[in-house]
Formats: C-alpha cells, structure tokens, sequence
C-alpha cells in the first residue's frame, strides 16, 4: 500500500468514525416546522441579523453594505438540478472576500473593464455586481429602522471617505461595486486578485471587508440620521431614491439634470414595536409586579453580572442555558457591554405580561428594540423562554422544543 | 411564502425528513465539528425545504447543497475558532482519528468538505464541484492540499 492509499484510508476511518458517533436525535416534523410557525427566523433577516449578532459592529455594517450590497438568499439555487447549482451572480454578506468599488465617475467602458477582469480570473469562485439601486434599497434596510444606531460604529478610513464622498454627492451617484468570492484553497489568491484590481482604471477600493476594519466612524452620520435621502438621476442611468421616515416631505431633488424628484424605491417595513392589547386582567398588585418584571429584564440583560445571577430571572434558565452560552459566545465582544431599559409593560392576564425592552450595548453595536413577555413563574416574575429564544436566534441559535407540558 | 399546505406535501416532507435527517447531521458534523450545530444547521436546512417544497425536484440533493452552504456560511463566520470535535469520543476509535479529524477542522473549508465529501460520502468529483461551487480541477487540488495537510499529522 503506498503511503497516498495508506492516508487515504486513515482519513475513510477517521471520518467514518466520528460520523458513526452521531446518533441525532430525529425531532417529529412539528418540530421543525415549529420555529417557523412562532415567527421564529426567517430568511429574509437572516443576514442583518447575523451580522447584528456580532461579526461585525454596526457601522461596519453599514459600510460593508454601502459597500458590497446584500443578498438575502445567499448562494441556495431554488433547485439543485444538478446538485449544487448556485445562482452566479448572487453573493451572500458572510462570503464575500473582496469588495472592489468603482469610482464614482468611473465610465461605463471601466466597470465593464473590471467586470471582465473578474470573471476572467481563475481565482474567483463566484462574483456579483451591486448596482446603485440595489445598494440604496439594502443601506435603506439597515439605515431607516435605526438611525441613531449607525453613529458610534467603526469603519476604516477608506470606507468613511467613501461613505462621506456618498452623502456629499448623493446616493444617487452610488458607483457600482463588486463582491467577489475567491477560492479559498489558495490564500494567496486573494492578494494576487486585490493587486490586479487595484490596478485598473476607474477602481476606487479593493478591500477585504471583514478584516478592513478599525477606526470610529463619524462621517456622514449625521447626515443619515436624518432618515432622508432624496435621490436625483445620475448622467445616462434610471432615477433612483429612498426616504425613510414616514410623514416627513423631504426637499423635492432636482438631480443633476433638473429632472424633478426622483421616485422612491419600496422599503422593507420598518414599524416599530407594538404591544398587544392589556386583557384587563392584572396581578393583585400590578406596581409591585411591573417593578419585578424590570428587575427581572434588566438583571438578566446585565451582561456584567454573573451567569447564574442572570439565569435566576429567565424562565427554563437550566435548559436554556447552554444555548444561551452558544450565543453569547458567538457576541462576547458586545454580550459583556449588554444592558437593558423597558418601556411599556401592558398585563395579559395575572402571570402573563407583554413588555417593550431595549438592549444596548455600549455603542459597540446597535440597540435592539422589541416585544417581550414576562411570566409569573413559581412565584416570580421572569424573563419568558419564547423572549430569550427570539433573541438568541438573532444570533443563529435555535432553542429547543418547549417541553410538553 | 410557499410551504407544503397539502397532505400529501406533508406527507412526502416527512418521508424525506425521516429518512434524510441523520444522514445531513453526520455530514453536517464532518464539516463544523459540532453535533449542536450540525443539528441547528439541517433543522435550518428542511425550514429552507419546507419554504421551496413546490419548486425543488430533487429534494435529498438540495438538502446536500443547502447543508454544505450552511457549514461553509458556519465556518466563515468563526473561521478556525469553532470547537473541533470536542465531544469525539476516543474510545474505540482507530488512534489516529483525534489527531486526524483534528487537522481536518484546522483545513479551508473546501479543503475539508473535499475530503468528508470525497471519503465519507463518497461522491464524484464533478459533484463536489457543483456543490462547492468549483471545477473539477479544483476539486482535485483541494483532496491534493487536504490529504497533504493530514499526512503531516500521522506520519
């Protein structure tokens, strides 16, 4: 046998090994059908809120969408026939290595010159072309439901001159851009691709946005928060433009060529978090119980304080808890700085409540603003399992099926 | 949103529930080194099903894409920071499969899903090139620069 074969085999061992150690536990159909059904993730979330989780800060956020665009559905062909068949042209957030940005006078003639160069490449897996629109719509979906949240950020000094160039000339001059996922057998490729392309005429950035990453951004922030971006035509293109806030006129944008006011592209929805109706029944003393419904959130959202403190103001904390640790550590950077304020906290019944809660997290990452519950639980109030399961799925954990009862 | 509303949607949603569930989870702990997340994971993967059910024909082979996709989005997000097969039992097991499986989790993504799907699925080449969305060729590299990798740890 030669020592390839002999290796070979080791490997077949190995692998078969550990896989026989797998006894997974098969859930009924229900189960899985269950997450889904309680309004658990769904995919066209699942990226931002990913990205929320704790790859990256906000404003990162914010600057790898201005710069790369996002697609929701990653790289899932609808059908894999022939397995495995993946739309060329769509690149998901959490794959992208380079993001190459076009100037924002770069001709027609030089996009379709870096375009070729792409494709041409044999380092490139797969590669997308974000158009001006495409990005306005995605910066929309992270802009518009949190402003506030985009000015303590960080992003390098490239993407903050980028971002600042954006907003002084309009979004309606948002040069394309490129994602580009490389072959990541040969790490040395992406570094042959950056420097080809860096090269090229009309190319303002090529960088690799998970690793560009560094500096305070404080550019441009005010400008989004104010939630209004109106958009004017660029030379030879459609009109294109947002607005995020609602009852706000923004100032009619007679583009560059005097055109009038751009149409506004569709956003998704952006409604903030409402409570349900109070059913008029309440706890004996309901000051009392709203006083321990806010010990119960902001104690167990105080991410200085010891786990087992925490866990004693969460419903099914012993079980959760592993899950809990999963997403934390998936956040341990902004897990540590989490605390929490409450809002509104209306009673469904006398062990039932719903609550408005904020978690912030010290400007490293956006806050988060949602429907909670709180139940009477062997006397005491708590942070309900269905809240601690929403939150953790934001971060790509999924609790188990509730036990029956 | 599509979803299997008809009896007979559930019906065959669940056959290949059954029957492919297991099968992903093995696969799915070959590639992230977690028997947790390799669950979370193909838990994901037939919601994603269960959304297209209607415009997918092949369901077993989309599964297979939509699980590799999921473990390389997994890996990407804690690059080589992911537990590797922590909770492998040692007991019974040839004495270089630790040190192996060990080395395979320190492996690019592809380099690893080459391998578990060359030596543990068994599949073709131009198969693991359309799942990892690569030429043949590159497939080949990849088991080349895998297989070299490991031979380091058990020679």
């Amino acid at each position: 046998m030669s020592d390839d074969e002999r290796v070979e085999r080791a490997v077949r061992v190995a692998l078969r090994e550990a896989a026989e150690q797998v006894e997974a536990q098969v859930p009924s159909p229900g189960d899985w059908r269950g997450p889904r059904s309680r309004g658990g993730r769904t995919s066209s979330r699942r990226v931002p809120l990913a990205v929320v989780a704790g790859l990256v800060t906000v404003a990162v956020l914010v600057a790898v969408f201005v710069l790369t665009g996002r697609t929701d559905e990653a790289t899932i062909a609808t059908d894999p026939e022939p397995p495995g068949q993946v739309e060329p042209t769509e690149v998901g957030l959490d794959e992208v290595d380079l993001v190459v940005v076009m100037a924002i006078d770069a001709t027609a003639d030089q996009v379709a010159a870096v375009r070729e160069a792409i494709a041409a490449s044999p380092d490139v897996v797969r590669f997308a072309e974000v158009t001006s629109q495409q990005v306005l719509q995605e910066l929309a979906a992270v802009v518009c439901p949190d402003p506030d949240g985009i000015a303590g950020g960080v992003a390098t000094e490239e993407q903050r001159a980028w971002l600042s160039d954006m907003l002084a000339v309009g979004p309606g001059r948002i040069p394309t851009s490129f994602r580009i996922v490389i072959d990541d057998g040969d790490e040395a490729a992406g570094a042959r691709l950056r420097d080809l392309l860096a090269t090229l005429p009309g190319v303002a950035s090529v960088a690799a946005p998970r690793t560009d990453v560094s500096v305070p951004a404080e550019a441009g922030a005010s400008a989004l928060q104010t939630r209004t971006f109106t958009v004017g035509p660029p030379p030879g293109s459609t009109s294109v433009g947002f607005v995020c806030s609602e009852g706000e006129d923004p100032a009619p944008d007679p583009g560059p060529q005097g055109e009038g006011p751009a149409p506004s592209v569709p956003l998704p929805e952006t409604s903030a978090p409402t409570l349900p109706a109070p059913s008029g029944e309440e706890p004996a003393d309901p000051e009392a119980a709203r006083a321990t419904i806010v010990e119960a959130y902001t104690t167990a959202a105080n991410g200085s304080l010891p786990a087992s403190e925490r866990r004693a103001h969460i419903e099914d904390s012993e079980e959760l808890g592993p899950y809990m640790e999963r997403a934390a550590a998936a956040n341990r950077d902004v897990a540590e700085h989490q605390t929490a304020t409450l809002g509104d906290i209306v009673f469904l019944d006398a062990d039932r409540a719903a609550l408005i809660y904020t978690l912030y997290f010290d400007g490293r990452m956006a806050p988060i603003t949602a429907v909670g519950y709180a139940v009477l639980d062997d006397g005491r109030w708590k942070v309900s399992r269905e809240t601690v399961c929403a939150l953790i799925l934001r971060a790509g954990v999924t609790c188990p099926p509730r036990a029956p009862s | 949103m599509e979803r299997a509303g008809d009896d007979e949607s559930e019906q065959a949603l669940a056959a290949v529930y059954s029957a492919d569930f297991e099968r992903l989870v093995r696969l799915a702990y070959l590639l992230t080194g977690s028997r947790v997340i390799a669950e979370d994971l193909v838990q994901d993967s037939f919601l994603r099903l269960q959304d297209r059910w209607h415009d997918v024909r092949a369901p077993s082979a989309y599964l297979r894409t939509v699980v590799v996709n999921a473990c390389r989005g997994h890996h990407r997000r804690v690059r080589r920071e992911a537990a590797a097969f922590a909770d492998l039992v040692h007991d019974g097991v040839q004495p270089e499969t630790p040190v192996l499986l060990d080395a395979l989790a320190r492996l690019p993504y592809r380099q690893r899903a080459a391998l578990v799907l060359r030596f543990y699925e068994d599949r073709p080449e131009a198969e693991i090139a359309a799942l990892l969305g690569c030429r043949p060729a590159t497939v080949r590299s990849h088991v080349h620069r895998g297989l070299a990798a490991l031979r380091k740890v058990i020679t």
